[in-house]
């Protein structure tokens, strides 16, 4: 279920201040830490392994053993053996609860990266809102019930409202876009992806799409995984060859998608990824892109 | 460990047939130490729940607390895992006490009192909510499954709110853990130690009925707690927008649903056991189901106006706060015996803890919509707003509390006039809480009132000169469905509200004036006819108003061909209807003298026609809906069910083009085709204007005729099995000759109790109508049989309707197809699904079926009531049975001995030439006003029905005045920021395209699921 990869940086973020506090590190110790992380990550996937077994097993034998019990005896022992396997199951799930509570079981990894901090989105909320308005509009329309004039003009004051929210949305975003942009750059440069994508034409766009992502999940990552024409700007679906617009061809695409990848919800995000290649000095990552990184990753899960 | 235990139970094989073998044994107690203390581990179980839950409860809010924190998901992820340890926990406890009934462990009062060695084993497992303590376990459990279903579908989604939601959900389990561990604990032992054998469910409880209604009322009425969770969840974290309704929607018609089933199944109960000819006789614990139903119903159409326009943010919480409030008040009322009525437990201590639990939620939520007051009214929310809501609300709470103080203080003790020797200690003290009760509850709807004035006041100060979020809601025309939506719910509330005065108001009047009354169901027959159909006449009109406005061609568009149909129905009706015996109008005794009387009696008298001709209207607007969906799918060939689907008929491909719909829309047609199911079960209620009853008495061989049909005396005839004598009396029903059936009403004596025979009702189901007998006496000698008949026109489409009901619900909770699957797959998916939802509806349809062929269905009634001719109908219909153990039953329905004797005594007196209103004021001045069948309407009294009138009516008054505010714009954002966007959108017009294609597509890709 869990492969041992993901396990370490999970580890390794945790241990990562304490081992700053040491003085200086030497070889070593470095080398010790690494032994002891290993073996820390191996328990730690056997714990999840085992967590996983009690989890089936458990159930199974429990109602296995009790229909055995209820058949050769009567239904009132039956009864008793499903009580006692689920206070077995009881103890067990309190002894995960307690051991996460206090962090001597790791957490999953999608968990590890997820943020419950994730900000109230009174614009994207407003937006969600027309659309679904708009949407409404738009069946009743096609049922019938509305006639041409009349869906005409509604739809078109939900229409510009919805743009104007997008334009708002755009512009408060602004600012940030270096920022992503920034991120994204670093990314590739650490995942040694050199050949720098972006500086495709539709970059802005992307960039911007991908800091929508932010924004407003299920719609964004449409609009995300899309592939940009390098000659004409055009939105191509993320698999065409040729672009739909002017039907020239979309070289980088058909070949590798790397296009797709900041975009795509699990990847791993840069500060993630940093202690992953160089495990000590990688402290210089400042908090604030850590946090848009990760609101990137939450946004998604 | 369990095998060891088992030896003493060994011969205990909890098999029916081995049920007589039990007490040869002649073991009383188990022999073996070990399970010496098995009652006390039950007991220990109910408090480390109580300490499970509360462990769960602080990790919760420490994730709460820490949620910007890493340790925030840690902590998150522990009170996952403590929530589902807490349903393990309480699943041990029900198996325990589940085990306990098996192993007829009668040194435990509770298993004592509720069952016996005889009984079957599934009866024995329903005994497991047969009585009070029991059944708040059972509550427990329940909510305890909903818990788990509940973290469990939350998943990884919604971080933000889950803590909240599992602090809350831990919350009502420590509550209702504290109710069984003090008040009701169905682990006590009993002092005087174990019996022989257990005094067993009462054979009248031992139904089919009785097993499945209350579960699934439960159902429902627990499944509320999951939506307040969210909503709690919504006020704390202060993410208000659609994301915690999108997130709780399918448990929120989870809890509908069951909660309309449970309703139903209660009629069925009460239609088919308690052989009085009805299915609702408007008890307070029918009406405490009835009520959350109301307002969960309210929520759901609301709901989509926020979705759409952003508008009732507090209205939404509010409404969901209420419900959840509802269940617990009418768990209340049924466990507290605050009101008596026919299902009542025993009383108990039980109450007070309720009261408390109550004050604690309202409390809660009051200072919780409060703290979010800025955001629910969409200002841009600042910590002095947020303490100026909170202080104004509490400020005017207490400041009314204090006044009130004061005002009893010099007032002086006007009302204390009851002496505590006449009434005894007990009595007494249920008496005052009884008053402290209703004056809370008045209290708090003035407070109510007068804190959100005074909040209003303060913002409308407050926000002078602060600046609002420019996105503030507005309503742009009367005619849209939006406005349509609110007069539902307005609707909707009033009834509620309606319902709630008269069930309460044997409380209040007792409390604040001192007069006993009962509030029979002629009253609430008179009244609610009026409202209901209302209500079900706005239902129609809802759905022809589209969003935002709509226009006056559109509106005759979508009126005109509903309204045709009505129009020649209405004429057909009144020209035919006399003549196939469903006359259009059917005058009935009023119940006031008076102009009030007459005119409600006028209204109730076209009811008949009025009601059959919304229903068609009803069914015209749904049918009109469907026609333009598949005319439109037709048009634009996106009409994509399978052509093999139709070869099987019409219905499995209908089916598999509802559940492929996109979610949106399936939503709403599935609405539609719930629409569907209540114009069926009003049209079963209209039904009930042509009732038809008949006593007569027969000797063998006899005939008489009713209505089209001819009913046969044959002769008595006697069965006997080892539990009961029964007695039939066969009866051969014919139409023009042509025989129908043969229908076997029964008298049953029980050994364990001989004195009072039941009735077993006998039915003849028809579309048209049912023919419902009762026998109530068959002479031994003569053979001479008495018999009560009922025939129940349009009844079936009631319970149709519930199916019909189900269905619609099933489409709209139905998962969602996703683009990306497969055709096969889809098709599969979705033919899966049809036959799914068709078992679903035959196992449903089918249930019934077992009650028939069990043999101990039986009725409450123990006695049958013979009206002898209108007159005396009309008397007995106003009085109550004073006997003082019979409920609040009625002279014309009570069958106990001494209503038997009343009736003599009253017959006389007709018989001596004295009128209904003589006999009425006789016996009102004999026994007090309490014995008049409703209130008199006279002086205080009026207050049952002004009262919610007034507020109705204030509530029409307030719609209004919000409207206004919604549709005047406000001159702070309009002006500005429109002309701005106009500049903008100018200067970016070159972009205008890339932003239309950006727009279709995030139309395209917006799925709600």
């Amino acid at each position: 279920m869990t492969p041992e990869t993901p396990e370490k940086p999970a580890s390794a973020g945790d241990r990562a201040p304490k081992r700053k506090k040491a003085p200086k590190p030497s070889k070593e110790h470095l080398a010790q830490a690494a032994i002891a992380e290993e073996a820390a990550a191996r328990a730690a996937v056997e714990e999840r392994k085992l967590a996983v077994g009690a989890a089936i097993a458990i159930p199974l034998t429990t109602v296995f053993a009790a229909s055995v019990v209820g058949l050769a005896l009567s239904l009132g022992p039956a009864i008793l053996v499903l009580a006692a396997g689920t206070l077995l199951g009881t103890i067990a799930l309190f002894w995960g609860s307690l051991r996460t509570l206090t962090g001597d079981a790791p957490l999953s990894e999608d968990l590890e990266h997820a943020s419950m901090a994730s900000p109230i989105d009174a614009l994207a909320d407003r937006k969600r809102m027309l659309l679904r308005a708009l949407k409404d509009l738009e069946s009743e329309h096609a049922v019938g019930k509305i006639d041409a004039r009349d869906y005409a003009s509604l739809a078109s004051t939900f229409r510009e409202e919805i743009k104007t929210l997008m334009r708002e949305m755009d512009d408060s975003l602004e600012p940030h876009l270096p920022e992503a942009e920034r991120l994204v750059t670093k990314h590739f440069a650490k995942i040694g992806l050199t050949g720098d994508p972006f500086r495709a034409p539709g970059r802005v766009d992307q960039a911007k799409d991908e800091a929508l992502a932010r924004d407003d999940a299920a719609p964004a990552s449409i609009t995300t995984s899309r592939v940009a024409c390098p000659a004409c700007e055009a939105s191509n679906e993320p698999d065409a060859r040729f672009c739909k617009s002017c039907g020239g061809p979309l070289a980088a695409a058909g070949a590798e998608g790397p296009l797709e990848d900041p975009a795509a919800p699990p990847a791993p995000a840069p500060d993630e990824v940093a202690s992953k290649a160089t495990p000590a000095p990688a402290e210089t990552t400042p908090p604030a892109p850590a946090e848009a990184a990760s609101e990137e990753g939450s946004s998604d899960v | 460990m369990a095998p060891d235990g088992l030896s003493p139970h060994k011969s205990e094989t909890g098999s029916p047939s081995h049920a007589g073998a039990g007490a040869p044994d002649g073991r009383g107690i188990p022999e073996v130490n070990m399970w010496q203390s098995f009652p006390l581990f039950g007991s220990s179980l109910l408090l480390i729940i109580m300490i499970a839950a509360s462990y769960t409860f602080a990790v919760a809010v420490s994730a709460h607390v820490f949620a910007a924190e890493k340790r925030g998901v840690r902590a998150l992820q522990s009170a996952r895992f403590g929530a589902y340890g807490t349903v393990a926990i309480i699943a041990v406890t029900v198996l325990c006490l589940a085990y306990a009934f098996v192993s007829h462990d009668f040194r435990m009062r509770y298993v004592a009192h509720y069952s016996d060695r005889g009984m079957p084993t599934i009866f024995l497992l329903t005994a497991l909510w047969g009585g009070q303590d029991g059944s708040l376990l059972w509550w427990l459990f329940l909510l305890s499954l909903y818990i788990g279903a509940c973290v469990f579908t939350l998943g990884k989604k919604h971080l933000e709110l889950q803590p909240t939601i599992i602090a809350t959900l831990m919350g009502v389990v420590i509550f209702f853990c504290v109710l069984m561990a003090f008040a009701a604990n169905p682990f006590s032992t009993s002092v005087a130690g174990a019996r022989m054998d257990g005094e067993g469910l009462n054979p009248l409880l031992q139904n089919f009925y009785m097993i499945i209604h209350p579960p699934s009322l439960y159902v429902g009425f627990v499944g509320c707690t999951i939506p307040f969770a969210f909503a709690v969840a919504a006020l704390v974290t202060g993410r208000l927008g659609d994301e915690w309704i999108k997130a709780c929607r399918k448990y929120t018609l989870f809890a509908w649903l069951f909660l309309g089933i449970g309703n139903t199944l209660g009629m069925l109960w009460a239609y088919e056991e308690l052989g009085w000819g009805g299915y609702w006789a408007w008890d307070p614990v029918e009406n405490a189901a009835f009520m959350p139903f109301l307002t969960i119903s309210a929520f759901v159409h609301s709901v989509m106006i926020q979705e759409r326009r952003g508008l009732l943010k507090v209205w939404n919480v509010v409404l969901i706060c209420l419900t959840f409030f509802m269940t617990i008040f009418g768990t209340f009322l049924t466990r507290s015996g605050a009101i008596a009525s026919v299902h009542s437990f025993a009383q108990s201590s039980i109450g007070t803890y309720f009261v408390w639990f109550l004050v604690l939620v309202a409390a809660f939520c009051f200072t919780l919509v409060l703290f979010r007051w800025p955001e629910l009214r969409n200002l841009t929310p600042s910590p002095t707003l947020r303490y100026a809501a909170m202080l104004t609300g509490w400020l005017v709470l207490l400041l009314l509390a204090g006044a009130y103080f004061v005002a009893s203080k010099v007032g002086g003790p006007a009302m204390t006039v009851v002496p505590g020797d006449v009434m005894g200690p007990e009595a007494l003290s249920a008496y005052n809480a009884k008053r402290t009760l209703i004056k809370v509850g008045v209290f708090s709807l003035l407070a109510g009132g007068a804190v959100y004035a005074a909040l209003e006041l303060v913002y409308r100060r407050m926000t002078l000169r602060l600046k609002l979020i420019s996105t503030r809601p507005r309503m742009e025309s009367l005619w849209s469905r939006e406005f349509t939506f609110m007069l539902n719910n307005w609707g909707l509330l009033g009834f509620l509200l309606f319902v709630l005065a008269a069930t309460t108001f044997p409380m209040v009047s007792e409390a604040l004036w001192n007069e006993k009354v009962t509030v029979g169901p002629p009253y609430y027959n008179a009244w609610v006819q009026p409202l209901g159909l209302l209500i079900f006449f706005l239902m129609g009109i809802g759905t022809l108003f589209g969003w935002k406005k709509t226009s006056r061609e559109l509106l005759i568009k979508n009126f005109l061909r509903p309204v045709a149909v009505t129009g020649v129905y209405v004429v057909l009706h009144l020209v035919f209807g006399r003549s196939l015996g469903y006359p259009a109008v059917v005058w009935s005794e009023p119940i006031y003298a008076g102009l009030l009387g007459k005119s409600l009696a006028a209204f109730n008298a076209v009811t008949p026609v009025l009601g059959l001709s919304l229903c068609v209207f009803n069914t015209a607007v749904i049918v009109q809906e469907f026609a333009w969906l598949f005319l439109s799918r037709s048009r634009a060939g996106t009409e994509s069910t399978p052509r093999v689907l139709y070869y099987f008929g019409l219905l499995p491909g209908f089916i598999y083009t509802m559940l492929t719909l996109p979610p949106t829309s399936r939503r709403r047609y599935g609405g539609y085709i719930v629409h569907l199911g209540i114009v069926l079960m009003f049209f079963g209620f209209t039904g009930k204007s042509w009732t038809l009853d008949k006593e007569t008495s027969l000797s063998p061989g006899q005939t008489v005729q009713v209505e089209h049909l001819t009913l046969e005396y044959r002769g008595p005839r006697m069965e006997v099995d080892t539990e009961k004598r029964m007695v039939f009396a066969d009866i051969r029903v014919t139409e023009k000759g042509k025989e129908l059936g043969v229908l076997h009403p029964a008298k049953f004596i029980y050994k364990k109790m001989p004195e009072s025979p039941t009735t077993e009702v006998a039915m003849l189901h028809q579309v048209r109508s049912d023919l419902y007998v009762v026998v109530g006496t068959i002479n031994p000698q003569t053979k001479l049989a008495s018999l009560q008949i009922h025939v129940n026109p349009l009844v079936s489409f009631i319970w149709l309707g519930c199916l019909i009901l189900i269905a619609g619900s099933v489409v709209c909770m139905f998962p969602e197809f996703r683009e990306e699957e497969s055709r096969v797959w889809r098709v599969a998916r979705g033919t899966a699904a049809v036959t799914a939802s068709i078992v679903l509806g035959i196992v449903l349809a089918l249930m019934p079926a077992p009650a028939f062929a069990q043999g101990t269905s039986s009725s409450l009634h123990s006695g049958t009531v013979k009206i002898e001719n209108e007159k005396e109908k009309e008397v007995f219909g106003a009085l109550r049975c004073m006997c003082g153990t019979c409920a609040r039953d009625l002279l014309s329905t009570c069958g106990c001995g001494e209503a038997d004797e009343t009736r003599a005594r009253l017959r006389e007196k007709l018989a001596a030439g004295a009128t209904k209103d003589q006999i009425v004021a006789e016996y009102a001045a004999e026994y007090g006003s309490e014995s008049l069948a409703i209130p008199p309407n006279t002086g205080a009294m009026r207050a049952i029905y002004l009262a919610p009138l007034a507020v109705i009516g204030g509530g029409a008054v307030g719609l209004g005045f919000m409207l206004r505010r919604w549709r005047t714009p406000d001159q702070h954002q309009l002006g500005a920021p429109v002309a701005a966007n106009a500049v903008k959108a100018d200067a970016k017009s070159p972009k205008n395209d890339s932003y239309d294609a950006r727009l279709d597509e995030e139309l395209r890709g917006l799925d709600d699921a």
